[in-house]
């Protein structure tokens, strides 16, 4: 299994990593990208089962990312990990197509919970 | 020029502002996975301001919501606990007075999350503006920093790191 991170904070990218291991997902790959744009390019080879995505990010946000995704016929599943909490951006997220909003800070067990429904351990 | 340190402060923090203030250490305390404990201390000397760190948060309309200063010693350990950097390194960066790049990228992710701690319903909050190491802050922050409506000034406890200040002025 694959994952993708995509976010412009080096050190969230890191903590990404240590949490989905932490979670159970400790055998699975993981690639990363900066922002949006990145995250194009990573994925002309890669093909990943899942992406996590920040929101606030340069040069393409995440929910940028995911309506170019969609425009393209998106094949991915597609998930946000984000310190955005307000109404409004939730119900456009979910509106954009996204399966899940994970808060930060998160812990070990809501990765768990929430990623098992979406692509099992 | 040195700046007023806290006399134009009319009154002291509002229960909104401490309860803010005790919402980011309960948060840094979750984030950095360790003890975080905020002690209320008196205003501390912004100035001089090249050995502070300033964090500005803005609504979308570009209007300053808050403020947040702090001294080297919190950015320096928020910044390593929250890769579980050592300690020393921090205490290192401390002892210079100025934080490595890597730290002060730390510390703006930590900041940046700390936004939902002001969350106000139809008032959305902007990823935060770090100033410092520098990048000389912007006319309307330096403004609050000068006669802040109201501040509270923290003393943080990392537990495995140290102790930093933390001042929130609106």
């Amino acid at each position: 299994m694959q994952f993708l991170i995509v976010d412009d904070s080096k050190a969230m990218r890191m903590i990404v990593r240590r949490t989905l291991r932490q979670a159970g997902f400790e055998s699975c790959e993981a690639v990363e990208a900066a922002n949006g744009m990145e995250a194009l390019k990573v994925l002309e080879t890669a093909a990943p089962d899942l992406i996590l995505c920040d929101w606030n990010m340069p040069e393409m946000s995440g929910l940028e990312l995911l309506k170019e995704l969609q425009n393209g016929g998106n094949r991915y599943k597609f998930g946000f990990v984000t310190s955005e909490s307000t109404p409004e951006m939730l119900g456009a997220a979910k509106d954009a197509g996204a399966l899940f909003i994970i808060t930060k800070p998160f812990t070990p067990e809501k990765f768990q919970e929430t990623l098992q429904g979406v692509v099992g351990t | 020029m040195p700046l007023p340190i806290g006399e134009t402060v009319k009154k002291g923090p509002s229960a909104e502002l401490q309860s803010s203030g005790e919402s980011i250490c309960r948060l840094l305390a979750d984030l950095l996975g360790r003890s975080v404990i905020g002690k209320k201390m008196p205003p501390f000397p912004l100035t001089p301001i090249g050995r502070r760190i300033v964090i500005a948060f803005e609504e979308d309309d570009g209007s300053i919501r808050f403020v947040l200063v702090c001294d080297t010693a919190f950015a320096a350990f928020a910044g390593a606990a929250l890769l579980m950097v050592p300690a020393q390194i921090a205490k290192e960066c401390v002892s210079a007075g100025q934080c490595t790049p890597e730290l002060l990228d730390n510390l703006a992710e930590i900041l940046n999350i700390c936004r939902q701690c002001f969350d106000r319903p139809g008032h959305h909050i902007a990823p935060p503006q770090l100033y410092g190491a520098g990048r000389a802050a912007a006319a309307g922050v330096m403004s609050l920093i000068a006669a802040p409506k109201q501040r509270l000034d923290l003393e943080v406890k990392i537990s495995g790191y140290g102790d930093g200040r933390l001042s929130i002025l609106i």
